[in-house]
């Protein structure tokens, strides 16, 4: 496909594959603090630090990292005091950044048509210095995402039983808000300010339709997002779309895809729930029909009920007891 | 020596005394259960014992150390209420109880062998090994309070402290739970347990600590009843059964919300 031949696509897709796979990284600690839209937010914080930067002539996106630093580093004060006003907090800033953004863009020569790059993605616009810039940048996050593992889970997890281990909880907070920030701006000539915090929770959310655990969902969503990203740009350019939505579709697409595997998942670890042990029925009932026997890979559920296992069929449950089966 | 000292604590919040003059030590081997009514003040005082809060005066000391001094968190195992727990990544029960040997472990330095076995050992005394590799939220609610004891001894300390562990936990799974905490005082560590009452507890309990609004009104063998009943002792004013007026103030941003 000629297409694919043009260098500034191949730029594009590597830039694409880069972000892909650094969003999604930040993103499952996110997800995991509960702060999904927090990348939405210094996604608008962003805006004021993009127009400054083509305001005074300065690199947009270097300002942006700036602002979009300081910004996320007032979320996460508000955020680790906990206010009851913290939300309404939150949104004084992410609005203050956006309007913000757009007046001072306004005072720039051309600049709201320049800032139009910065909000939607300017994916196939990239330099290779643009794409160098992208990969060192990348590559600090997902180092620091992966080697941090650990600590950085405990933090997110239980923030109060990981003060207890002696560990400086406040600054590992801080440091998931500057990766943060570091991501939106590194996302920002993909997929564009407006749509970045896609790019970071949506391949989480597909990956947790699959995995069991913190670091598997990390990997997965980060496979994910990668994936995304490349054939996200790859059907724009076929199509003659706009990348940075293009991405986001397929992102979405990949969850659609997945979720209906995530409910079947719910459902079967819902019958095997184990039954209450205390739960057994005061008086002894064998069961009617003794001409099947249950075991294993017999057909029915077996569910653990306190020491023994039941076998669960057409609304009864069974439990071996002396040669015949009891009514549970 | 003194495993947790306190000398005239308060903690006051706004000017309003969440805890006042709080004396206690508890030695080392010691097993306490620390009892009070809702609002009380006896979450606040642990979270005050393991650095959560800060006294506003009065000093803590744990292993003989002033609280801002003290490093050696891996002598320290806390588990909390379940209900403090939020999370929107599903974890492992392996990875959840693998964080509590971070205050082992140095920055970017692998689990390593020690770490590996100390892990295992404390999913074996908790009966979880087979659920290892389970999401933590698919546990019933006594095996997590389990897994949350297992994370406290991944670290291998000597001092326990547990916030309220029969909170929502079944009478079967209340006894499993004192079972473990039999073993791990059997091998010499020093437990300082909250309690609402002493229920499966009560055989292991050297010595009740009662807490009633902010003040310790009882220090000394355990009661057999519930703090409520203790009337017939040197402290002749009943409890009040409802909560008094500092309870909605009684509790960290965490807790609000959950299950009391």
């Amino acid at each position: 496909m000629s297409a694919f031949a043009l260098p500034f696509v191949q730029l594009a897709l590597a830039a694409a594959l880069i972000t892909g796979i650094a969003a999604p990284t930040v993103g499952t600690y996110l997800v995991q603090r509960r702060l999904s839209l927090m990348g939405d937010g210094i996604g608008h914080i962003a805006v004021t630090g993009v127009a400054l930067g083509l305001l005074t002539g300065q690199s947009p996106t270097l300002i942006a990292i700036v602002v979009a630093v300081l910004g996320a580093l007032a979320i996460e004060v508000i955020r680790a005091t906990g206010k009851a006003s913290g939300d309404v907090a939150l949104a004084l800033l992410f609005y203050g950044g956006i309007a913000g953004g757009l007046v001072v863009a306004s005072r720039a020569g051309n600049g709201a048509a320049s800032l139009q790059r910065y909000l939607f993605g300017s994916i196939l616009t990239m330099t290779t210095t643009d794409l160098v810039v992208t990969a060192v940048l990348a590559a600090l996050v997902i180092g620091i995402s992966v080697l941090m593992l650990p600590q950085l889970f405990a933090v997110c997890h239980d923030e109060e039983y990981a003060r207890t281990t002696g560990m400086p909880v406040r600054l590992y907070g801080a440091l998931i808000a500057v990766l943060a920030a570091v991501t939106v701006t590194v996302a920002m000539r993909t997929v564009g300010l407006l749509l970045v915090s896609a790019l970071m929770v949506i391949p989480v959310a597909t990956a947790q339709q699959f995995t069991k655990g913190f670091r598997s969902t990390m990997l997965t969503a980060m496979v994910v997002g990668a994936s995304a990203a490349v054939s996200g740009v790859a059907l724009s350019a076929l199509i003659d779309a706009p990348p940075g939505a293009m991405i986001v579709l397929v992102c979405l697409a990949g969850f659609l895809a997945a979720a209906p595997v995530g409910m079947i998942r719910a459902r079967r670890a819902r019958a095997r729930l184990p039954f209450q042990p205390h739960l057994n029925p005061l008086e002894h009932e064998s069961a009617q029909h003794s001409d099947h026997v249950h075991g294993d890979n017999c057909g029915h559920l077996a569910v653990n009920h306190g020491d023994h296992i039941d076998y669960v069929h057409d609304g009864h449950r069974h439990a071996v007891h002396e040669g015949h089966y009891d009514e549970h | 020596m003194s495993v947790i000292e306190l000398s005239d604590c308060a903690l006051v919040v706004g000017s309003r005394p969440l805890l006042s003059r709080v004396n206690l030590s508890i030695s080392r081997g010691e097993v306490v259960a620390l009892l009070g009514d809702n609002g009380s003040g006896k979450s606040t005082l642990v979270k005050m014992i393991l650095g959560l809060r800060t006294a506003t005066s009065g000093q803590v000391r744990l292993f003989d150390t002033p609280l801002p001094q003290f490093h050696q968190w891996h002598r320290v195992g806390y588990v909390p209420q379940r209900s403090a727990m939020a999370s929107g990544v599903p974890a492992t029960v392996w990875e959840v109880v693998t964080s509590g040997r971070l205050s082992r472990r140095r920055l970017f330095a692998p689990l390593g062998s020690n770490g590996r076995n100390a892990i295992a050992g404390a999913l074996e005394s908790v009966d979880l090994t087979e659920r290892a590799h389970d999401p933590f939220d698919t546990l019933s609610g006594g095996q997590q309070q389990r897994a949350l004891i297992a994370r406290a001894l991944a670290a291998e300390p000597e001092l326990f402290v547990l916030d309220e562990p029969n909170a929502g936990v079944d009478t079967a799974n209340q006894e499993a739970l004192a079972a473990t905490l039999e073993v791990l005082v059997s091998r010499g560590a020093t437990v300082l347990v909250v309690l609402h009452e002493l229920g499966a507890m009560a055989p292991l309990v050297d010595r009740t600590v009662v807490i009633h609004d902010g003040k310790i009104t009882y220090d000394g063998a355990p009661l057999t009843h519930s703090h409520g009943s203790h009337h017939h002792h040197t402290h002749e004013e009943m409890l009040p059964h409802v909560p008094p007026l500092s309870a909605p103030l009684d509790r960290s941003p965490s807790e609000r919300g959950g299950i009391r």
